[in-house]
């Protein structure tokens, strides 16, 4: 009987032991308790990576905004939309637009783009993007609206940034929806909430530096 | 017996229907669904095979009976495993990755296994122990479910959320009138052979 004691305490002590393991390693330390907690986190560690996309206003625009031999240098503040959403994506595009206005009053241009992906292919024709972006005064060199060229490259794109869109029963979508920032290479540095748009563009602004500054860098060291 | 063989049988490979992708599919895109339909199922699967093989190959169990001394292991794993697939972030994985899935599906099935072949072993104090924390755990994590404002799983919404929050309250308190009855029975039986 004491065997079958001993044993048994052996065994609980290496199960407790592996849920607590299993918990850690879950939550990044009792930190993350949620997905969402988890992406970001993911962000700011530099290990989320946007997967490659064409995009494009219509479908004979093909552009790819980031790549691993990328050299425009550019950060890309992305979030991610369907037009058809009533109310709250109202309010977010006139974040946008606060955040393009702050842009144009720059005095030496930023590398700094504002990109709004549609992740709903079948609703947002060429037409509703681009009704989208006169209802919100888009200004195409600073903020573009989007769509990926097809539901592969879309759904990819969602997956590598952790993001689900949920239809919400009325036709619409629910998603886990902030501003990611991408680089040319499409690294993710860093994903804020909407409310914290500023912190985004100074975020974008200043990762746009550091990238000039290593892109200069690398000039001075091909020239001498 | 026979037919209680049958309805065991039957519980051992219903959880097969789970690799219907529409089945799965429209079980885990509900939350409620998810955690107390496919758990318990997954849950019962595993106990029903655990008496299926009692019944057939009895003679097996005393391997797990020297490293379960009066169903403590089973006790502890049980607890673990259900605290476990209470947290958001592993609901919200299970449905991204089909590592975490798949040991989400092994580790539901094992607790069950694991928990009726100890039944017997149990000592009645120590299955009140078991449902106790049981209790409060879900109800706890109910009731989180409801005060929380924002969604806390991105596969979920909001309204289901909610939803499974009052059902795990109301698994909790189903499970304090099971114990408050088996304390009940208990004391009284204690009670006439003191």
């Amino acid at each position: 009987m004491t065997d079958a004691l001993i044993n048994t305490t052996c065994v609980c002590a290496v199960l407790a032991g592996a849920f607590v393991f299993a918990v850690f390693e879950q939550t990044s330390g009792l930190e993350n308790w949620t997905f969402e907690s988890q992406r970001r986190e993911q962000a700011r560690a530099g290990r989320m990576w946007a997967s490659p996309v064409t995009l494009g206003e219509s479908s004979d625009v093909r552009w790819l905004p980031w790549s691993k031999d990328a050299n425009s240098g550019r950060i890309y503040i992305v979030d991610f939309i369907y037009t058809s959403c009533p109310g709250l994506c109202e309010g977010l595009g006139a974040q946008f637009r606060l955040m393009q206005r702050e842009l144009q009053r720059q005095v030496e241009t930023m590398p700094v783009s504002l990109l709004s992906v549609s992740f709903d292919l079948a609703g947002d024709t060429p037409e509703q993007l681009a009704a989208y972006s006169q209802r919100h005064g888009a200004d195409a060199s600073v903020w573009r609206v989007v769509r990926p060229a097809d539901q592969r490259e879309a759904d990819r794109l969602l997956r590598t940034l952790g993001i689900v869109a949920l239809e919400d029963g009325t036709g619409g979508f629910v998603h886990n929806s902030a501003l990611h920032l991408i680089d040319q290479y499409g690294q993710v540095r860093g994903i804020y909430d909407y409310g914290n748009w500023q912190a985004a563009l100074e975020g974008a602004g200043l990762q746009a530096r550091e990238t000039a500054r290593a892109i200069d860098e690398s000039y001075r060291e091909t020239r001498q | 017996m026979k037919r209680a063989g049958a309805y065991a049988a039957c519980f051992t490979i219903l959880p097969s229907v789970l690799f219907l992708d529409g089945v799965r599919h429209f079980i885990e895109t509900r939350m409620l669904l998810h955690m107390l339909l496919e758990f318990p199922l997954l849950f019962l699967s595993g106990a029903a095979a655990a008496a299926l093989m009692v019944s057939y190959a009895g003679g097996t169990a005393w391997v797990i009976e020297k490293i379960d001394y009066r169903g403590l292991t089973a006790i502890t794993l049980v607890l673990c495993v259900s605290a476990y697939w209470m947290i958001p972030a592993s609901l919200d994985n299970s449905l991204l990755q089909p590592g975490v899935a798949l040991a989400k599906y092994a580790s539901w099935w094992f607790a069950g296994w694991m928990l009726a072949l100890s039944w017997r072993r149990m000592s009645e104090v120590l299955r009140m122990f078991m449902l106790g924390n049981l209790c409060w755990m879900f109800g706890s994590v109910g009731s989180l479910f409801q005060v929380s404002e924002s969604r806390l799983c991105v596969n979920y919404l909001f309204g289901d959320q909610q939803m499974t929050g009052r059902a795990l309250v109301g698994v909790a308190v189903s499970l304090a009138a099971l114990l408050i009855y088996r304390a009940h029975e208990y004391s009284r039986r204690t009670g006439a052979t003191a």
